[in-house]
């Protein structure tokens, strides 16, 4: 079978280019009637010839595109812009003709009409009972379709084979839209006149028509548009504005979405004007731009971030609803290549004017289509990892494809609705581009040989840039010795800038669905656990943590602004939880985790603060914490950040997938898993690499390992874990106890596909047994008299006060779950102290009711019987673990410890 | 979550349904155990007190269905769940089938665990209707009697099967 594409409006100018193009072997150009096409064995080589064909017909009309005057407009600032608009369209379809001994079999997109079969009758000649025509589940162009299944017919005949028509050239007679645009402020810096014209040059019809002012206030406004043909796209429009509005807001050294917001009417605008405040809030738009900037910075690479807006009335009804969507981009150029990454898109929509509804993102293929235009190359989008996967994302990240470009050109016919979702992206990203470089990119698509050629114009201009590079700590450090890094630490940074204090935002700042957010964030890194005394307020602080080295008091989380966060500003509340250093400058200790923290996405940052911020105040001062000389001098902490501290957002893994990435996000980020399940070094620092998650301890708990060498008697599995993060009980492992407790209260009450998440990612780091074996019961160990013997006040024990709820079979059942021992990982740990724990305290908070309740035995045995029932459960449920030593003492210890 | 709840626990009111009433009981905390509340606020005297470790069973009431030593479920775990006691089961004029058969068969001398027998037994016998002596030996395995009626038990859960087969 031959493959074909076929041109559409082949006049005979192409028809006798078609002819003389040199082509490839085996492509055919063929003219049947009014049907032109290159034909081939493969299809590739029939749409490279079109291509080509196509290219050589651009480059030879090239000359004849008319220069757009330019009338000056005499006004402050002004500026043209330019949209290419596709000459040529090519679509993908499908029909096939085959002759089959004179029966003519057609299959394709259109549908079997009597209309299609005279068609074929007329054009070929032939009987109409000579055709069976077929109609094809295919997703073609709907005017396409008939038009293919008649060009294979006509190709067939001219060919005498059978032919596959694959693609459709369609062809346009405008080459670009030129949209100028002129403006001037008053001394205010408020918009006093608008000047707007977009036109498409060589096809002009005459009259320019009035068309729709644009959304920002101004006192003089006109806008005119010669585009009979309706051949300017709306995007084009919203380029021209966003790019243009942000080049006079930069010109004003103004923000660019604070100078849109001043000239959004606040009634009538309302709704867009929210719009844009979350979406720059969910983009942390406005916060710490210059850290933002050097952090990411580095050499040939400089990072910019782009904002653009759009609005658009529906044109039915006599009171139209308005659309709205706004987009942020982040991005990197390099300035050697001319390479555009894009990081990510912020993008939200909403409907409504002075109120909207719900925001929702825009889809990830939709904003993959739109940056590939923009950028010329192909590229997939995704949620990011802190996204929900319920709701419609608002934010995503980029990165390249692989896919063929061909496919990025074909997203066509596109409803009105989804191209306002992504009108602004072109816009967007050329205001990020401004910003990472300082050139104004007025033309797409952004190219890497278009930016490099606008860079390289610049040079010159350029050089007295300001270089943000900066000196890495690490290379100052290789000199010197740890000692000398802390004593340069204290000197260098005995204490940090403080940040303004700030009045107390109103809770009314953020949307519910942001503070709905922040709340879960607070329940993931189950903030109330360590900031909320026994019976004290939640939030408000004062419990004490015993670390090895010392009493170290949690602070006032509540926004009271004395002795809480009520006068932090978010770049306060940023550096605390990423830097660990306090609003008046002073350095928090690390039992904070912020070397956890610091991995949190920005808009998970902000919904939290958002979330603090609008809880009830506690007026609470909890008590000082004092540690001795010489870990009092908190410039120390400098030091120990220095070494310890590896400041950055988390980073997904491009490999793994994005349930995994979002299960480490969170073990990683706010869960701060490892806090707990990571060995510490002397310094109190986590040991990471071969240690990570390797177990740990917590407030005299034994925190067990989480991987692989995890002494649980069953290997821990994917789904294991989930039932224990969710409900606290897994019937391999047993119930969460202890600090572990109240985690597992948190995680019960949020999203489901988190907590699977996590015990994905934390399933991963162990190797998985193929299959799932069933808890088998342990062989029954032989013991020999004497130890029976010691070990018989312990089983009389067990069988009075343990058995009824944790012997494997008899009773009726209690309430709860009936954990079995030799399954529980605290039986068969190292040390016994998380056994001692709970036989002495008993579970009185359980991580949710159903678990059951465990009274405590402290009071009811002594240290000798407490020993005797656990030498007995360690030998009975653990035989295989050497009997654990002195227990009477550690019984003792454990007793004399507050529970 | 456990932590913010602890602040107001004694003043919160707690709504409880016991033999399929509603009773609602203030200034007791969260964690007071379900038997104090049982005999001391609502004087419901049939689960008794024993050990008060969850080892003897005289306690046992069911909680949705499900025996449960009260004396060491906190009263806020009854909270929105059926709690069953001992008068929950019948009436001095219309015993039930259960209670008869434990009197007709005087499986009692002291009769302090029967409270925990004759729960337990509605357990097994609403599990399995038809238990046999080994069936019955392991369900009250963990409802302690020291007076060993023990044989008296086995007859009387016997015959409880039995009445409660007849009855149907």
């Amino acid at each position: 079978m031959l493959h074909a594409c076929v041109l559409g409006d082949s006049g005979a100018a192409l028809l006798a280019r078609g002819h003389a193009l040199e082509v490839e072997a085996g492509v055919r150009w063929v003219v049947a009637g009014n049907v032109a096409a290159f034909v081939a064995e493969r299809f590739e080589l029939a749409r490279d010839a079109a291509c080509r064909l196509m290219l050589s017909a651009r480059v030879e009309s090239s000359g004849d595109t008319l220069a757009l005057p330019v009338h000056p407009s005499g006004l402050q600032q002004e500026a043209q812009y330019v949209w290419p608009i596709p000459t040529e369209r090519f679509l993908p379809c499908e029909a096939i003709a085959r002759d089959d001994n004179g029966s003519i079999a057609v299959w394709s997109g259109a549908p079997v009409t009597a209309d299609l079969l005279a068609k074929l009758v007329s054009m070929t000649g032939l009987p109409a009972d000579r055709f069976t025509l077929h109609s094809l589940d295919d997703p073609t162009d709907p005017l396409i379709a008939p038009r293919a299944a008649l060009a294979a017919v006509a190709l067939m005949a001219a060919t005498g084979r059978a032919v596959c028509v694959d693609g459709y050239m369609a062809v346009s007679p405008v080459r670009e839209a030129t949209v100028s645009v002129a403006a001037s402020l008053d001394d205010e810096g408020a918009l006093l006149d608008w000047r707007y014209v977009a036109r498409t040059p060589g096809f002009t019809a005459g009259e320019a028509v009035t068309q729709d002012p644009s959304p920002y206030s101004s006192s003089h406004s006109t806008s005119l548009v010669d585009d009979a043909a309706a051949l300017i796209p709306g995007a084009a429009h919203t380029f021209a504005r966003e790019s243009f509005v942000d080049e006079i807001a930069r010109g004003n050294h103004r923000d660019p979405v604070s100078f849109r917001l001043d000239h959004l009417d606040p009634v009538e605008y309302a709704g867009a004007r929210e719009l844009i405040g979350t979406v720059a809030e969910r983009a942390a738009w406005d916060s710490h731009e210059q850290t933002r900037k050097t952090r990411r910075a580095n050499g040939d690479v400089t990072h910019g971030r782009g904002f653009a807006f759009d609005k658009h009335d529906t044109a039915s009804g006599d009171n139209p609803t308005p659309d709205y969507s706004a987009w942020i981009v982040d991005l990197d150029v390099n300035r050697l290549t001319g390479d555009v990454e894009l990081k990510r898109v912020v993008a939200g929509r909403a409907s409504g004017r002075r109120r909207i509804g719900r925001i929702s993102g825009v889809s990830a293929r939709q904003i993959a289509a739109a940056a590939s235009r923009a950028l010329g190359l192909p590229l997939t989008a995704r949620p990011s990892h802190d996204e929900t996967q319920d709701a419609q994302a608002v934010s995503h990240e980029l990165a390249p494809t692989a896919a063929a470009s061909s496919e990025v050109a074909t997203q066509g016919a596109a409803t009105e609705r989804l191209e306002i979702d992504v009108s602004p992206a072109a816009a967007a990203i050329a205001n990020a581009l401004y910003d990472a470089t300082g050139v104004r990119f007025r033309a797409p698509p952004f190219t890497p040989e278009r930016v490099l050629a606008a860079l390289e114009g610049t040079k010159g201009s350029a050089a007295g840039a300001p270089r943000r590079t900066k000196r890495s700590l690490w290379t100052a450090l290789a000199a010197g010795g740890t000692l000398s890094l802390i004593g340069l630490a204290c000197s260098l940074w005995p204490m940090r800038a403080p940040i303004e204090p700030i009045a107390r935002p109103a809770a009314s700042t953020w949307s519910d669905a942001t503070i709905a957010r922040g709340r879960q964030i607070a329940e993931f890194g189950d903030c109330a656990v360590c900031h909320t005394a026994p019976g004290g307020m939640i939030n408000a602080g004062g419990l004490g943590l015993e670390t090895p080295f010392g009493m170290v008091y949690t602070t006032n989380l509540t926004p009271d602004p004395k002795t809480g966060i009520g006068n932090w500003s978010f770049a306060a509340f940023d550096r605390a939880m990423r830097q660990g250093i306090s609003r008046d400058g002073h350095h928090l200790y690390p039992a904070f985790p912020y070397t956890a923290f610091t991995k949190m996405s920005d808009a998970d940052m902000t919904a939290l603060y958002a979330y603090l911020m609008s809880q009830p105040a506690v007026e609470n001062t909890p008590p000082a914490t004092r540690l001795p000389f010489p870990l009092n001098q908190r410039g120390l902490v400098a030091g120990w950040n220095a070494l310890y501290l590896k400041q950055g957002e988390f980073k997904p893994d491009p490999t793994r997938s994005a349930l995994w990435n979002r299960g480490a996000y969170l073990v990683d980020g706010v869960g701060h898993c490892s806090a707990c399940h990571s060995p510490r070094n002397a310094l109190g620092a986590e040991k990471g690499g071969r240690l990570y998650l390797t177990g740990g301890s917590a407030e005299g708990w034994v925190a067990p390992s989480l991987v692989a060498n995890s002494k649980a008697p069953v290997k821990w599995t994917e789904q294991a874990l989930f039932d224990y993060l969710k409900t606290g009980f897994s019937h391999e492992h047993g119930v969460a106890a202890g600090p572990m407790a109240p985690v597992v209260a948190s995680l019960s009450t949020l999203p489901q596909e988190d907590v699977r998440a996590m015990a994905h990612y934390v399933a991963s780091l162990s190797p998985q047994p193929g299959l799932v074996k069933p808890a088998e019961p342990l062989p029954v160990h032989e013991h020999d008299a004497v130890t029976l013997q010691g070990l018989d006040s312990g089983r009389r024990i067990f069988e009075g006060a343990c058995a009824v709820c944790h012997a494997a079979t008899g009773g009726v059942g209690n309430f709860g779950v009936r954990p079995l021992l030799a399954l529980n990982t605290s039986v068969s740990e190292a040390t016994p102290d998380n056994l001692l724990k709970v036989i002495q305290n008993g579970i009185d908070a359980p991580a949710t009711d159903a678990l059951g309740y465990m009274p405590g035995f402290k009071d009811s045995f002594d240290d000798r019987q407490i020993a005797d029932l656990v030498s007995y459960i360690r030998s009975n449920f653990a035989p295989n673990e050497a009997p654990w030593k002195d227990l009477e003492q550690a019984s003792a210890r454990i007793r004399k410890h507050a529970h | 979550m456990s932590v913010s709840a602890s602040a107001a626990q004694a003043s919160e009111p707690l709504t409880l349904t016991v033999n399929g009433c509603t009773r609602t009981i203030t200034g007791v905390t969260r964690d007071t155990p379900l038997l104090y509340v049982l005999r001391n606020d609502f004087e419901l005297n049939g689960p008794k007190y024993g050990c008060g470790l969850g080892q003897c069973g005289a306690c046992t009431v069911l909680l949705d269905g499900g025996p449960a030593r009260s004396c060491v479920v906190p009263v806020a775990a009854a909270v929105g769940r059926e709690t069953l006691t001992l008068e929950g089961l019948g009436t001095l004029d219309a015993l039930h089938p259960i209670q008869r058969a434990f009197i007709d068969e005087q499986a009692a001398q002291c009769g302090y665990c029967l409270n925990g027998m004759i729960m337990s037994t509605k357990a097994l016998l609403d599990r399995n209707p038809a238990p046999d002596d080994d069936n019955i030996r392991d369900a009250l395995r963990f409802n302690l009697c020291r007076c060993g009626t023990h044989i008296e038990i086995m007859k009387a859960v016997h015959r409880a099967a039995d009445y409660l087969k007849r009855e149907q």
